[in-house]
């Protein structure tokens, strides 16, 4: 049978085949896939591990783990110290839930501040348009046309190696990006009728703004948001490796102070690196997650 | 193609060139503090700090700088050096061609690795194959370079010494040396992108597939690989290589910590120096120039999109 | 089969076919069912369908959209995707080709037989040269080398009456108007000489002045060919003076085949002489009301239990809601089989008692 090319197995062939013979549609495929309920097991792996990651946070200063042993110095793992120690002695175990609670507080305040900065700009922008718009898309397409990571380098090198400067740094590179997101799907939003219904209300546009449209864009926004913060948090260990990055024990700076030692004892560069993989791992898929069920057309990515 | 349209564009170019450029030089002189004791941090004598003073004109307001600064970079004069004295343009006479090939490098394995990729797995929908080529292309996506870059190196370099763990070679010192030195890096780089290219792709083949000319193939009698191939993959690769083309512009700033970590003498190299050592001048050359490259590659990306495409033309 | 084997004793695409007389009939099909599974069921296509086809004779299908016939025809070419299940038998100059594999059916396709598409804008490659889409099958089905593909490419753009073909043949689809691209499309179906042409709603998507050109172009060639020709449309009016003999489907059955002037002479069933009516004739005084068929289509996942016409049928009885009528030949003419309980015509219930319980295959005029 000639089950080759064109034939796509996801149904979509057979779909347009049946289409045209008797005119009636079928469902696509996604959308039955959509109707599994519950989440996938995968996802709660991701869910269990950030779970993990913001317990780390909030209490890892607080465990008792094992301390500076300087016996173990440049050791891979052994006992009593699982994932080996670094070449002082500390435990890499003990030093990655240490530098747990910048990171993540670095990224969460990130992202809180470039949601709401990029999402007025970009509710602002999309929901005038015109001349508005304009300006505000020119001034972000000049933000975004100088290179990001050493903008923020610049950043954080000129004002002071500081948290705040870093997460400032940070924010002025995330912000253009959540409103460029934000202002496509204002964008989308504003032409419905339920918007143009509360403006005939007499809503004023604030209102409008905040009630009809926000709700709206926040599902899209939300899924960014976890992209992004996966974002931040790499962004915060590539800082760290140019020098540029936070002063107090991050994942990051783990990787920065090591990687020197890299040639003699691998493991407390490839502690921090590991978890960073997995926790951005974990943001992507829900991230994913977040957008197929609430986005009804799916992009290409 | 209407002379005004392109006169338009032109204009548009040059404005946000000057405007990008202004940026990258307002970012320097953004510093808090005074710009000499910025480049000396206290190691110039009095001497020294005339000189510099005089240099950068640091009397004349800024836009006035600012224009001195560009008419000097149209000239070639892209600044100088105050710790060692040598001339920007020197270094980046030997440092341009290393992040270049680097970008290269990289496209050219994202592409021959993605394309019968992305063509196979869009063939194959929906199977096995399909559903875990898919799955790893996530892992990729979802890696960071630099973590990719140190596994790579532990596991390549220092383990299996396979590979440099670090350095450059010139291709022409050494051609088979370049390539070792450049290989991992170049892989550091080139599995996100893989990842991305192999979805695109795939997407725009999966549409493809759809069309009646390739059922028209099919019934002409032509083999499986010869319709995937040449019947299907070029009107599928609009969107793969404009993003492709894209991702050189974005590529070109955003290997600094890969050229960083591989000790690759480019110009992400340095920029972190210059960053560090508080070579602002040579700083603001770099990043204009980054600047510049990025806005002039979208531009002509989008300029040869209206071409193509009529109805963008005189939009 | 090696290339070697696959070399036709024919160089020039226009020598005509002879086959053996008495060698029986080019193809044959025979109970063929064909459905998908969808997400809201079964959908049955085609739904049992039997007939002949003599070489160089023109067999014309006609149905409303959904009644299974462009499904049949990719069916019968082995076109359909992976998700199709059929039953059946399909033989083409007495081989069995009901179930091939992909690399069997492609040795078919080009040489044996050929399909020409509806709709012309997205039947031929956007970005390859015409000339190419058309050599490609010669050089690659009949070994040619690149001039005399390109000679015999000429030559075949000539006979679809391409103007200026040694222009054109350098030439994108999208430089060209839609009945030129047709031609094209024609061109290509031909080139390899091939014993069967599909023709699926080939001149559906063209300008009414075009059709007839178009029509008349396939005629000449298959005449030219000694071709045999299934051409499958929704409109009577096309095929009334172009083929041999008409079958009409409704619901993935064949519930009437006669030969054309039989079939226009002596229509017996209710849904042929409704879609006779909906053609508008020069004869008519102009603004004639022209009859729509009343009703649905068919639903083809839970087909009604009788006749699948029946809810639209202006003559319907008890009966024919119950029991579905089998498709039977008519006593009085040869050849002219339908499937109908009440047939129009003066002969009523008398003659609607089938010869054979099951479609028949007797001869094939």
């Amino acid at each position: 049978m000639a089950d080759e090319i064109p034939t796509v197995a996801d149904g979509a062939v057979e779909e347009r085949f049946v289409e045209t013979v008797e005119g009636l549609p079928t469902d696509p495929e996604h959308v039955k896939a959509r109707r599994r309920r519950g989440l996938g097991l995968t996802a709660w792996l991701a869910l269990g591990w950030l779970a993990v990651v913001a317990l780390m946070a909030i209490i890892g200063p607080y465990l008792p783990l094992p301390e500076r042993d300087v016996s173990c110095a440049r050791e891979g793992p052994a006992a009593g110290h699982p994932l080996g120690c670094d070449q002082r002695g500390n435990d890499n175990l003990t030093l990655v839930v240490e530098g747990t609670r910048p990171t993540i507080t670095l990224a969460v305040a990130v992202i809180a501040g470039a949601m709401i900065l990029g999402g007025i700009a970009g509710l602002v922008a999309g929901y005038f348009r015109g001349r508005t718009d304009t300006a505000l898309t020119n001034v972000l397409n000049i933000m975004l046309a100088l290179p990001q990571l050493v903008l923020a380098m610049a950043i954080v090198r000129f004002m002071g190696q500081t948290f705040w400067n870093v997460a400032l740094a940070l924010v002025i590179v995330a912000t253009p990006l959540l409103g460029r997101i934000t202002r496509a799907n204002t964008l989308t939003f504003s032409e419905r009728e339920f918007v143009l219904a509360a403006k005939t209300l007499g809503a004023k546009h604030g209102r409008v703004m905040v009630r009809e449209i926000l709700p709206n864009v926040l599902p899209a926004m939300f899924s960014i948001a976890l992209l992004a913060i996966a974002i931040v948090i790499v962004a915060e260990g590539g800082l760290a490796i140019l020098n540029v990055g936070l002063t107090e024990t991050s994942w990051g700076t783990l990787i920065a102070e090591n990687r020197g030692q890299l040639r003699r004892n691998p493991w407390p560069v490839i502690v921090p690196v590991t978890v960073i993989f997995f926790t951005v791992l974990a943001f992507n898929y829900l991230g994913d997650v977040v957008r197929e069920r609430f986005d009804v057309r799916e992009s290409a990515l | 193609m209407s002379w005004r349209y392109v006169g338009r564009r032109l204009v548009q170019l040059v404005v946000v060139l000057l405007i990008v450029t202004f940026f990258s030089f307002m970012l320097i002189n953004l510093l808090p503090g005074d710009p000499v004791d910025n480049l000396c941090t206290g190691v110039c004598d009095q001497e020294q700090e005339a000189q510099i003073r005089e240099e950068l004109n640091l009397d004349e307001g800024v836009v006035q700088r600012y224009f001195d600064w560009l008419g000097g970079i149209l000239t070639g004069d892209f600044g100088r050096y105050y710790d060692s004295g040598v001339q920007v343009s020197q270094v980046l006479e030997s440092a341009l061609p290393v992040s270049l090939q680097l970008v290269i490098y990289t496209q050219i394995v994202a592409l021959v690795i993605a394309i019968p990729m992305g063509v196979l797995t869009a063939y194959r929908a929906g199977t096995v194959f399909d559903r875990s080529s898919n799955a790893t292309a996530f892992g990729f996506l979802a890696l960071p370079n630099y973590v990719l870059a140190f596994y790579l190196i532990s596991i390549f370099a220092l383990g299996l010494a396979w590979f440099p763990p670090g350095g450059y070679v010139y291709l022409s010192d050494n051609p088979i040396e370049h390539f070792k030195s450049m290989f991992l890096p170049v892989m550091a780089l080139a599995a996100g992108q893989v990842a991305v290219y192999m979805r695109l792709l795939r997407s725009d083949m999966i549409q493809t597939l759809q069309e009646d000319y390739i059922t028209m193939a099919k019934a002409k009698g032509m083999p499986p690989r010869r319709v995937l191939f040449r019947h299907a993959l070029r009107p599928s690769s609009l969107t793969l290589l404009t993003v492709a083309g894209l991702n050189v512009g974005t590529l070109i700033g955003g290997a600094v910590i890969i050229e960083v970590l591989f000790e690759l003498p480019g110009m992400g190299t340095q920029i972190f120096l210059t960053i560090n050592n508080n070579e602002y001048v040579a700083l603001q050359s770099y990043i204009a120039i980054i600047g510049v490259a990025y806005v002039l590659i979208n531009f002509s990306i989008d300029f040869t999109y209206s071409l193509v495409d009529p109805r963008i033309r005189h939009g | 089969m090696s290339r070697q084997r696959r070399r036709k004793l024919i160089e020039v695409p226009s020598t005509p076919h002879m086959g053996q007389p008495g060698a029986g009939p080019l193809l044959d099909v025979d109970g063929v069912r064909t459905s998908f599974d969808t997400a809201r069921g079964r959908v049955k296509a085609v739904d049992g369908v039997t007939f002949r086809l003599e070489r160089g004779k023109t067999l014309g299908i006609v149905g409303e959209s959904g009644s299974g016939k462009s499904v049949l025809s990719r069916t019968i070419m082995g076109l359909l995707p992976s998700t199709a299940t059929r039953e059946g038998t399909v033989r083409f100059e007495g081989r069995d080709i009901s179930d091939l594999s992909a690399e069997g059916y492609r040795d078919l396709y080009g040489t044996e037989m050929s399909m020409v598409f509806q709709d012309p804008m997205t039947s031929l490659n956007p970005v390859l040269r015409i000339g190419r889409q058309i050599t490609e099958s010669l050089r690659y089905h009949l070994d040619m080398d690149k001039r005399e593909a390109n000679e015999t490419a000429l030559a075949l753009l000539d006979a679809v009456k391409i103007p200026e073909p040694a222009k054109r043949i350098r030439s994108y689809p999208h430089e060209l108007s839609g009945g030129m691209r047709q031609r094209v499309v024609i061109a290509v179906a031909l080139a390899c000489g091939p014993k069967l042409l599909f023709a699926d709603e080939p001149t559906t998507a063209l300008d009414v002045t075009v059709q007839a050109q178009i029509l008349d172009l396939l005629a000449e060639q298959q005449r030219e060919r000694f071709m045999a020709m299934i051409l499958i449309t929704h409109d009577l009016g096309v095929v009334a003076g172009r083929a041999d003999e008409i079958a009409v489907m409704y619901a993935g059955r064949i519930v009437e085949k006669a030969p054309t002037n039989v079939l226009f002479s002596d229509t017996r069933m209710p849904y042929t002489e409704a879609l006779m009516k909906a053609i508008p004739k020069v004869s008519q005084p102009s603004h004639t009301r022209l009859d729509a068929i009343g009703g649905r289509p068919p639903d083809l996942i839970n087909p009604p239990a009788g006749c699948a016409f029946s809810p639209r049928c202006p003559y319907a009885q008890e009966r024919c809601r119950a029991e579905p009528p089998p498709l039977s030949e008519s006593t009085r003419v040869a050849g002219h089989y339908f499937a109908c309980f009440y047939p129009l015509g003066h002969d009523r219930p008398a003659d609607t008692s089938p010869v054979t319980p099951e479609p028949t295959s007797g001869g094939a005029r």
